[in-house]
């Protein structure tokens, strides 16, 4: 776990850009509400302003470079509790409370140079405009990656070459093997098959 | 839009004048009754109120279905009197009531009873009472008259859903009332809509246990309506369910049109739902040109 450090740039344009965000020095969080107003170019176009409050821990994990971020009021939850489905749906850990807003090894597609607080604000509006419409219209503006293993064996049918081995490592921590190339691929067409993916 | 839903919650409210007009109509029936079934003094203990006249969800404009339903607590002496008859004492009791009242209201006024009821008309066609007799027993409920198959006593608890109400009102900082209010003026509005008063106090009180739990401001009142259509589309009887799911679509189209910064068209597809009570936006404010972020490659949530 490593401390992520806001520049004195980004910790200014935090304030002009989200007023109803604040940057805590003493624990190194972004708390308050993250208001936005999108549009979803390549989807139906519907704009919609909604706002979530937030709690951002800046700190890195051991598979992600990205903070950790938990929607502080419960709006999430009752949303899922209305439509009597469970909190993981809507892509909360129900655990912690903790929100699941990218699969890791995609971080390196949207993060090529590590984590960048303007990239991953936007990111966040992303992702709450992605549970608003949810809410609305009781269908996904765009696909989400299936939980856990399932969306591992999803990233492998994407784009093998690219991510086989971020696949191939989830798998072999997870359950504590370690596969050789022919190994690995007949356990891969064995859960594809069996996952019907 | 805040304005327009503050103004909205009042224009459906009763005025002072018509919840005194109540007052005095019910207080004159159970005085009359007191009076001639209590030596003492009436000071309101012998009746107790009950329905949307209690919880104050009754609703502007005034229809003549809109009855004060008030039980009027009769003496154990009365209770065994009609209970010791031969043939449906029950009946005898609504007919004796109904002499008494007959006393005071004479001439325009009409007065019936039936099944469980007197039902009390007045002539300028608001705030009629519907009085239930009811023999209090010691628990708090009431044992109350019913004519049906050669009469019973009914067992009837009315304090129970005024309780749960009452205090999921509190809760929610007078939500609960206001959103029961606005939901029956969406019922008068839609004339083929049948659903019941008690069954809305009910949801409502369910939806404020998960949502906005302590209560709205005047602007999330759109998130409110929007959450408790949602809500009602999943508990609601197959028999509302077109309703509700028009209800709620309108409310959708109202937010995108608000989210496109157009109240005027919003406040005409809260004006389908809920009737001209709701004041209409007379035109939109000069676009300031915001078009929202527009995004395209959107990353895709996940579940650990």
């Amino acid at each position: 776990m490593e401390k992520i450090t806001l520049s004195n740039d980004e910790i200014t344009w935090l304030s002009q850009k989200y007023s109803k965000l604040k940057f805590n020095q003493s624990n190194n969080t972004i708390t308050g509400k993250l208001e936005f107003d999108l549009v979803h170019a390549k989807g139906d176009n519907v704009r919609i302003k909604d706002d979530y409050s937030i709690e951002i821990t800046l700190h890195t994990s051991d598979v992600s470079c990205l903070p950790t971020v938990r929607e502080t009021d419960g709006k999430i939850k009752r949303i899922a509790d209305r439509k009597n489905i469970k909190t993981e749906d809507l892509h909360l850990n129900s655990d912690n409370g903790e929100m699941c807003i990218i699969i890791p090894p995609k971080e390196r597609d949207r993060y090529p140079n590590g984590f960048e607080l303007q990239q991953y604000l936007y990111h966040l509006e992303e992702h709450f405009y992605w549970i608003s419409y949810f809410d609305r219209y009781e269908k996904k503006p765009w696909k989400d990656q299936a939980h856990s293993d399932i969306g591992y064996l999803e990233l492998f049918k994407e784009n093998r070459r690219k991510y086989r081995q971020d696949v191939k490592l989830y798998f072999e921590e997870k359950y504590n093997i370690k596969f050789n190339r022919q190994q690995f691929n007949y356990y891969m067409r064995k859960l594809l098959k069996k996952n019907k993916i | 839009m805040k304005e327009q839903f503050k103004t909205f919650a009042s224009n459906i409210r009763l005025t002072e004048l018509q919840e005194q007009d109540a007052e005095t109509k019910y207080k004159g029936v159970c005085k009359k009754l007191h009076d001639h079934y209590y030596d003492t003094q009436y000071n309101g203990a012998t009746k107790l109120l009950f329905g949307s006249y209690k919880t104050k969800t009754n609703t502007r404009p005034l229809s003549a279905d809109q009855d004060v339903d008030v039980i009027f607590k009769i003496t154990e002496e009365t209770f065994e009197r009609f209970d010791n008859h031969e043939n449906n004492g029950q009946s005898a009791l609504l007919q004796e009531i109904k002499n008494i009242l007959n006393e005071k209201y004479t001439t325009t006024d009409k007065i019936s009873a039936w099944g469980k009821v007197v039902l009390v008309s007045f002539s300028d066609g608001h705030h009629n009472i519907e009085l239930l007799p009811g023999y209090e027993k010691e628990d708090g409920t009431f044992l109350i008259p019913n004519t049906e198959n050669g009469g019973f006593w009914e067992n009837f608890d009315p304090r129970l859903q005024i309780k749960n109400f009452q205090k999921r009102n509190q809760i929610s900082n007078g939500l609960a009332a206001e959103l029961t209010r606005i939901i029956k003026t969406w019922i008068q509005n839609t004339s083929t809509l049948n659903y019941k008063s008690y069954k809305v106090l009910t949801d409502v009180i369910s939806f404020l246990k998960n949502d906005f739990i302590e209560g709205a401001d005047y602007e999330e009142y759109y998130a409110v309506l929007k959450n408790f259509f949602d809500y009602l589309k999943r508990v609601c009887d197959n028999n509302i369910i077109n309703h509700v799911n028009t209800a709620y679509n309108r409310i959708i189209k109202a937010i995108e049109y608000m989210d496109e910064n157009k109240p005027k068209e919003a406040s005409e597809e809260l004006i389908k739902i809920f009737g001209n009570q709701f004041p209409k936006v007379a035109e939109n404010p000069r676009s300031n040109g915001q078009k929202g972020r527009a995004f395209v490659t959107a990353s895709a949530p996940w579940k650990k």
